[in-house]
């Protein structure tokens, strides 16, 4: 015990300079030591020394794979860094415990994973997460820990920096915790020198929404549809709620029940919220939308709340999916207009990465007109000109008008793409609403 | 004993401590060990944990690759995308703090500048008594700019040089800092119509690089392995007329700093050099995923035996690992001067809708590990 805990102390000192260490090295923000940051090859050597390795995208979290498809609950993705356990909102249900009730019907997936609190600050080192402040009656106060302190492992996984990459206690946490949030860990007591096994009642990190989502003409739909449920922001829109939205596939006729886990930090009481819900087929055709989306009170939380959607050609009845027109939260955008516009203006149609991004893009309440100038103004559009501000008022100008620029509109929007320092998607935005 | 494990310990500190410090001035921090992992051990586990699109089969990738995907709505391509949104959504929002004020100069290359415009108009839209302007264009003179006057911030859409930082340094920016922001996977172009499938790195080397004698090293297609009417065709190499991000990459990343092989042709544009491939039945490039072309191919990468498809699907599973950087150079010491303002800018550029409005310039997200490791590093102590 003596020469682990002499050690555990050398290591504290050793995690004091790390730290430092770690200041510096963010200059290169690179992989740590062992890393380089630019691929290169080695000379001869045969190997692809590539070395933005760890920067490369992967997809890493943890998915509930849907035995009969490949979609699954994406909120399950949802991971990481969040600055506090406090709820800042106005939100303030209790989260609902319960989430085997939602397992679901047909071809849904719905182990909602949960965001859990220590109640720790802590820096992170070699040797484990170097704890700095605890938090008054949480749960790593209520089993002892104390400032200096060094959280070692989580159920046995080491935690903070493990051969220069960060494993990170709050993933470690969401990664370990059982259903009722236990965890186990292997904590360097700093007072009395100990390492010692805790197990730790974690405190839930989450407020819960749940419900149902039906269709209003009971018809069925399509093996592999998308639902998705969200929290929007009225207020700021592109304020996004942390884990504010479920994706599921689900085929039938329903009702396919909900719940939403989301992180109360993203919350701001001055803001207003509503609660949205679409369902899609497999390549975001929208087929049923919510007519009117529910208000969120501030009073509680909406629990078994029904959806009742409606048929994607009824909204356009009512003229809510009018293309380019206003568009509530943009649930429903047609994903045929990203493609048309993309026509358009690049003359390919989009990449599935692309597709992705885009959608969302639209789905956030962007206006045809916003895409348009967004893919005009893009570097791959100013690419094909030669990288040439001329050539790209001209090439805008025929795009959109169908006709060559005179010698003064050339000028004038020149002049125009000067004055918003180059912005071309400024320029191209104000040169469709002046056409309208 | 224990005195010994301490002095381990101590010893191993200040090694480690030296290559971290080395890492900054040199940028090339450089260790074989880590670089030897197959590709294949970069995917991660195969597990459930990947989509059905990271699991497909090459030939499958190569089938949606090659016609580009919004055509064929396969399964493959739905599985893809829901890779992606996965991805997108395992990165967190932007989370607003304090009352952020200031303003903030932007410079940098012709990409890093129009990327740095959206990601200003969107910070914006949660602090918006913050100001942008915009520096000077390019990357060279961003980096001048940024020795002279450390408050601006220099987008770089290529790799920083080692005597580079040490310029920063030895001028206003004395503590330059290097953020990976963005992403520019790269795929090596030629005619539809030429049969090869893969090149290595070795090969690539050949071609694009000089040998001792001042010449590259292959200079034919047979030496590729090319056989049929093609075999005896010398290679014709289309590069951009001036210093572009994609050049230096091929320069810096590929060649490891040595000279480039003379090109047959050279363009304005990423674009023309594809209409050129298009054209030209010998040709071959290095250029962006996003600049493929009607009558071009990206052609695989082989890497230790392993045929890796140049497909948005790979380099999202992290297979494929021939990319550019892009990022944002800043001095740190601005960091704590500026009341908060470098570093919510950094954080928003970090989060999903920084990282989405990336793919939407046309470049792909950072691994939400890494993404998080750099938040990690930026504001030191973390609560959970």
């Amino acid at each position: 015990m003596m020469h682990i805990s002499k050690i555990g102390l050398c290591f504290f000192a050793q995690a004091q300079c790390m730290r430092s260490i770690l200041v510096l090295a963010v200059a290169m923000f690179s992989l740590g030591d062992g890393q380089n940051l630019f691929g290169q090859f080695s000379g001869g050597g045969g190997l692809f020394d590539s070395t933005l390795n760890s920067a490369l995208p992967r997809v890493s979290a943890p998915m509930n794979q849907n035995p009969a498809g490949g979609w699954a609950q994406t909120n399950s993705a949802q991971t990481g860094f969040s600055s506090n356990g406090f709820n800042t909102g106005t939100m303030t249900a209790v989260p609902n415990m319960n989430s085997s009730q939602f397992a679901t019907g047909a071809n849904t997936t719905s182990q909602i994973p949960r965001d859990w609190r220590l109640g720790v600050a802590v820096d992170p080192s070699d040797v484990g997460a170097v704890v700095r402040q605890v938090t008054p009656n949480g749960p790593a106060q209520r089993v002892g820990l104390e400032p200096n302190d060094i959280i070692v492992g989580i159920n046995g996984f080491q935690v903070g920096m493990v051969e220069n990459r960060l494993n990170d206690v709050g993933e470690q946490i969401r990664r370990s915790a059982d259903s009722n949030g236990r965890v186990r860990a292997l904590v360097f007591q700093s007072r009395s020198a100990r390492l010692q096994n805790v197990t730790i009642q974690l405190d839930s990190g989450s407020n819960g929404i749940t419900g149902s989502v039906a269709l209003s003409d009971r018809a069925n739909i399509p093996f592999n549809s998308i639902v998705t449920v969200q929290i929007e922001n009225i207020t700021r829109p592109f304020y996004e709620v942390r884990n504010g939205k479920v994706t599921f596939a689900a085929s039938g006729n329903g009702p396919f029940p909900f719940e939403i886990q989301y992180d109360p930090v993203y919350v701001d009481a001055r803001d207003r919220y509503q609660l949205n819900a679409m369902i899609t087929d497999s390549t975001g055709r929208p087929l049923y939308g919510l007519r009117q989306p529910i208000a969120i009170p501030t009073g509680g939380l909406p629990q078994n709340t029904l959806l009742a959607l409606d048929n994607a050609r009824t909204l356009q009845s009512l003229g809510q999916q009018t293309v380019g027109g206003p568009v509530t939260s943009g649930f429903g955008q047609d994903p045929a207009i990203l493609n048309q516009v993309f026509q358009q203006i690049l003359g390919r149609l989009p990449s599935s990465t692309e597709q992705v991004a885009w959608s969302q893009f639209l789905a956030q309440g962007n206006s045809v007109i916003d895409l348009q100038a967004k893919i005009i103004g893009s570097p791959a559009y100013f690419d094909r000109l030669g990288n040439n501000q001329q050539r790209f008022i001209q090439s805008m100008i025929r795009t959109f008008s169908g006709r060559e620029a005179t010698a003064n509109e050339l000028n004038a929007w020149l002049g125009r793409l000067q004055q918003y320092q180059g912005n071309r998607e400024q320029v191209a935005r104000e040169f469709l609403q002046q056409m309208r | 004993m224990i005195r010994k494990v301490e002095k381990n310990i101590a010893k191993n500190f200040v090694t480690k401590g030296l290559i971290l410090i080395l890492s900054v001035v040199s940028s090339i921090g450089f260790d074989k060990q880590s670089f030897a992992q197959e590709p294949n051990t970069q995917v991660g586990k195969p597990s459930a944990a990947n989509a059905p699109a990271a699991n497909a089969p090459s030939a499958n990738a190569s089938v949606m690759g090659s016609q580009v995907d919004a055509t064929t709505v396969s399964y493959q391509t739905a599985g893809h995308q829901l890779q992606l949104m996965q991805l997108l959504q395992s990165i967190d929002p932007y989370l607003p703090s304090g009352n952020i004020e200031g303003k903030a100069v932007l410079s940098g290359s012709t990409t890093m500048v129009l990327l740095g415009q959206t990601w200003a108009q969107r910070f914006k839209l949660f602090h918006p008594a913050v100001e942008f302007a915009r520096g000077v264009d390019g990357s060279d003179a961003s980096l001048e700019a940024l020795s002279q006057d450390p408050n601006v911030i220099a987008g770089v859409s290529r790799n920083v040089t080692d005597a580079e930082l040490a310029k920063l340094k030895a001028g206003k920016c004395k503590d330059p800092m290097v953020v990976l922001v963005a992403l520019d996977p790269m795929a090596i172009y030629v005619n539809e119509n030429n049969p090869i499938k893969s090149l290595s790195p070795e090969q690539m080397q050949g071609v694009f690089g000089l040998g001792e004698n001042r010449q590259p090293l292959i200079s034919t297609w047979g030496q590729l392995g090319v056989t049929g009417p093609l075999a005896n065709e010398k290679i014709r190499i289309h590069h951009r007329s001036e210093i572009s991000g994609t050049r230096s990459f091929i320069q810096q990343s590929l060649l490891g700093g040595k000279p480039l092989a003379e090109p047959a042709e050279t363009h304005k544009s990423n674009h023309e050099i594809c209409q050129a491939i298009a054209k030209d039945p010998v040709g071959v490039a290095v250029c962006g995923f996003g600049d493929r072309f009607d009558g071009t191919r990206a052609i695989a990468l082989e890497l230790r035996g392993q045929v890796i498809d140049a497909t948005d699907a790979n380099f999202l599973a992290g297979r494929y690992p021939m990319v550019r950087p892009l990022s944002l150079v800043l001095d740190r010491g601005q960091l704590t001067q500026d009341g908060g303002l470098r570093a919510s800018i950094l954080k928003y550029i970090l989060s999903r809708d920084g990282q989405r409005e990336a793919i939407l310039a046309g470049f792909f997200p950072l691994n939400p590990d890494f993404i998080r490791q750099e938040l990690v590093q930026l504001t030191g102590t973390q609560t959970h």
